[in-house]
């Protein structure tokens, strides 16, 4: 719109960048659905769990029938169960805090939920009790974007805090899931864990291959998996100039980095070398959506190198020598997103101390 | 080369927007008659500095707004252009061209930095430059503009060189071809690149920064240099410059040579077929609203920029107006995308100072070098910047501030 001074254009207006951040997402939403599907044909055939009284196994069977063929259209619908009620529970939660924020402050209805909720949802496990997406979702939207004033004006992502919420509240459901015991709860992973005990052979005889985790058919949290999947999202956000590529390049240079120091010492999961720490994990999809996200990560751009190599540097710390934290990627994420306030204050300090002294006072 | 037609102008004025922090007394009456180069207005502090009216004829209107500050005194020309001729001795030194200099008004288009107000007489520049390089989109190019009168240009360059005692850099982009300019102290400095590389926050930024105060440039614009040599060559200002008239609601943009001050009604008078427009004085990037009594050329503009008017602003996501269960107030926040990083003054880092303009952190905002800025540098973060703030009009509350303490201080 034109104003009537000063500023001519809405260049850049907000509806813009959230439409980017939904197309950047499209990707990743459909290797979500199609290896989810494919992850619970491949677990079911696996466990024998027919009939095991999971509301999403019975709605599986009442739309394909009870022999399932591991097929496309299968994985497909198998997918859409899983997916689809996580996200609808998502979406309806944080629409509603959305528009009780919106009305209690008197400002228009912002939709950039959406954005959240489908990021959530990716970070859900497959069988997560729909309660539980609520609740971290509640959490997220109300503590990390409400009472902030909404999009741009809190310091993390409400999507970070409501994961990490759901995690730490609830560290041991889903660890024995009948059907998903492949997975290791809400922290997504148990392929690190397989290395851990049995090395690189553990991997392979699970059967993942380094190209399995790099295209994401491997067994996760719901739309993590896949990096080819979040690196052409995230391919979108960075040509469109929302997120930051010296982010991105931060995180995989401090983790390249850590991992080559583990490597030096020998033992257990310090032997996994830097490209399965890339591709393991929801590092690539925590790295693109979450790390980059511009209200909450350094503003500055010697902050963002910096913060990126500080976070790829401790996900790889906490994933070798803290078992309990098999992924790693959400608490370091936090973390380092309440350090960035830190890092870019000290990078304002460089610069009014470099103008001071070129100038002599 | 383009053509570049002549137009008579009804009205010219001066805008005290051009002239920010500076406080007025008027000199004439609404009524009188004036020449063209007479005195019409003088800064209140600094009585040496005159404004003179830019055509002869008679005051119309006198605008003032919020404390009877002036914004705009407007000339109706009269029915023969009569000019104040000034006497020019044949050799010049440096204070007689001072002198020249402040009773023509030419000494008006000069600017310092800090603050970006007309410098004191009395002051000494620490640096001095020629803006010869205009990067906004669709402005007129220098080099064909001083193609029309190079020996007014190599003359004004060699005054100001005989003026002031420090280098005098003239800013240029690589292609352009400038008369030569006789005076050891005049170096060239060539920028390159897109927009703000013509921008004489840029130039001073690598020639002679600011830093905290302690260096003062001054620049002046190239055709404020042709006018210079006009005035010592002929006794008279430039009676015209030439301006490009141009943007989406024009197909094509035209070259004119109007009066300083011109009524923009005048000068788009006949160019312009569409009813619907909106005017800005100065480029889409930092221009100004050309409207009502302010509705003139900008004393620093070389162009004006035809816009039509669009009803349906950008089209809204319409999933948006399905939720809008409640109109409120749509506030949107900044949000620091590495967008803000091309749109930022060199060696300024973007979203901290925009921060500080935001809350008015006045000191914040000179340690991150508000003190090389004014609201052309700034006005490209506006435009990519979700919340669509005016950064300029922030950066001139905090610079004002700045400089009311520095004025106490001293």
């Amino acid at each position: 719109m034109y104003s009537t001074n000063g500023i001519l254009f809405k260049l850049n207006h907000i509806d813009r960048i959230q439409r980017l951040r939904l197309l950047a997402i499209v990707p990743v939403f459909i290797v979500a659905v199609l290896n989810t599907g494919y992850q619970y044909l491949v677990s079911r055939a696996l466990n024998n769990t027919t009939g095991t009284g999971d509301w999403r196994s019975r709605m599986i069977e009442n739309f394909v029938g009870e022999g399932l063929e591991p097929d496309i259209f299968t994985a497909l619908a198998a997918g859409l169960v899983h997916v689809f009620p996580v996200l609808m529970a998502a979406l309806l939660t944080a629409g509603i805090w959305e528009r009780v924020f919106a009305a209690g402050r008197g400002r228009q209805f912002d939709s950039g939920f959406i954005y959240l909720a489908v990021l959530f949802t990716f970070f859900m496990h497959p069988s997560v009790s729909l309660f539980h997406v609520v609740f971290g979702m509640s959490f997220g939207m109300v503590f990390a974007r409400g009472i902030f004033g909404g999009e741009g004006r809190s310091f993390l992502s409400p999507v970070l805090v409501g994961v990490a919420v759901v995690q730490i509240s609830f560290p041991a459901a889903l660890t024995d899931h009948p059907i998903w015991n492949n997975i290791a709860g809400y922290s997504g992973t148990t392929s690190l864990m397989t290395y851990h005990q049995e090395g690189l052979s553990g991997l392979t005889w699970s059967g993942i291959e380094w190209w399995d985790a790099f295209v994401g058919i491997t067994p996760g949290l719901m739309g993590t998996t896949s990096v080819a999947a979040a690196i052409l999202g995230g391919a979108i956000l960075v040509f469109a100039r929302v997120a930051s590529l010296r982010l991105v390049v931060g995180h995989i240079i401090g983790l390249v980095m850590a991992s080559i120091v583990f490597n030096t010492v020998t033992g257990g999961i310090m032997d996994l070398p830097w490209y399965w720490h890339l591709v393991l994990g929801s590092f690539a999809f925590g790295v693109i959506f979450l790390a980059t996200d511009p209200s909450s990560s350094c503003v500055t751009n010697s902050g963002r190198w910096t913060q990126g190599i500080i976070a790829g540097g401790l996900i790889v710390l906490l994933r070798v020598v803290n078992p309990s934290h098999p992924d790693g990627v959400i608490p370091v994420l936090l973390l380092v997103s309440m350090l960035s306030p830190l890092i870019d204050h000290i990078v304002i300090w460089f610069n009014i101390r470099q103008r001071a002294l070129r100038h002599g006072g | 080369m383009p053509e570049i037609k002549n137009k008579t102008v009804t009205k010219a004025a001066l805008l005290g927007r051009d002239y920010p922090g500076t406080r007025f007394d008027v000199l004439v009456q609404v009524g009188d008659p004036v020449l063209m180069g007479q005195p019409v207005m003088r800064d209140r502090r600094r009585p040496d500095i005159l404004f003179t009216s830019p055509i002869a004829g008679t005051v119309t209107v006198l605008s003032r707004g919020r404390k009877r500050s002036v914004v705009s005194l407007q000339v109706e020309v009269g029915s023969e252009p009569v000019a104040t001729v000034l006497d020019v001795q044949d050799s010049l030194d440096a204070d007689s061209i001072r002198d020249l200099m402040l009773r023509s008004g030419i000494w008006t288009t000069l600017r310092q930095r800090p603050f970006g107000t007309i410098p004191d007489p009395h002051d000494r520049p620490t640096a001095f430059l020629i803006t010869a390089i205009d990067t906004q989109p669709l402005a007129p190019d220098p080099e064909q503009v001083i193609a029309l009168q190079p020996e007014a240009f190599s003359k004004g360059a060699e005054m100001l060189a005989k003026m002031v005692d420090v280098p005098v850099y003239i800013c240029k982009s690589p292609d352009t071809d400038l008369p030569e300019v006789k005076s050891g102290q005049v170096r060239i400095a060539e920028f390159v690149g897109p927009h703000p590389a013509g921008l004489p926050g840029v130039h001073i930024h690598r020639l002679c920064p600011v830093g905290s105060g302690s260096n003062s440039p001054w620049h002046i614009g190239y055709q404020d240099v042709i006018s210079l040599g006009h005035l010592v060559n002929t006794g008279r200002t430039a009676p015209q410059k030439v301006v490009s008239i141009g943007g989406p609601a024009l197909h094509e943009t035209k070259m004119l040579s109007v009066s300083q001050g011109a009524s923009v009604e005048d000068i788009i008078n006949e160019e312009v077929e569409d009813e619907e427009i909106r005017v800005i004085s100065g480029s889409l990037l930092n221009g100004h609203d050309a409207l009502g009594d302010e509705g003139f050329l900008g004393q620093r503009h070389n162009q004006i920029t035809v816009l039509p008017v669009r009803n349906n602003p950008v089209s809204d996501w319409k999933l948006r107006s399905f939720f809008e269960i409640s109109p409120g107030s749509h506030i949107t926040p900044l949000i620091p995308t590495t967008d803000l990083d091309r749109a930022a003054p060199p060696g300024v880092l973007p979203v901290p100072m925009m921060r500080a303009l935001l809350v008015g952190d006045t000191e914040r905002a000179r340690d991150l070098g508000a003190l090389e800025l004014v609201e052309e540098d700034v006005a490209m973060l506006g435009l990519v910047c979700p919340s669509k703030t005016d950064y300029g009009a922030l950066l001139r509350d905090v610079l004002s501030q700045l400089q009311k303490e520095q004025s106490a201080a001293v």
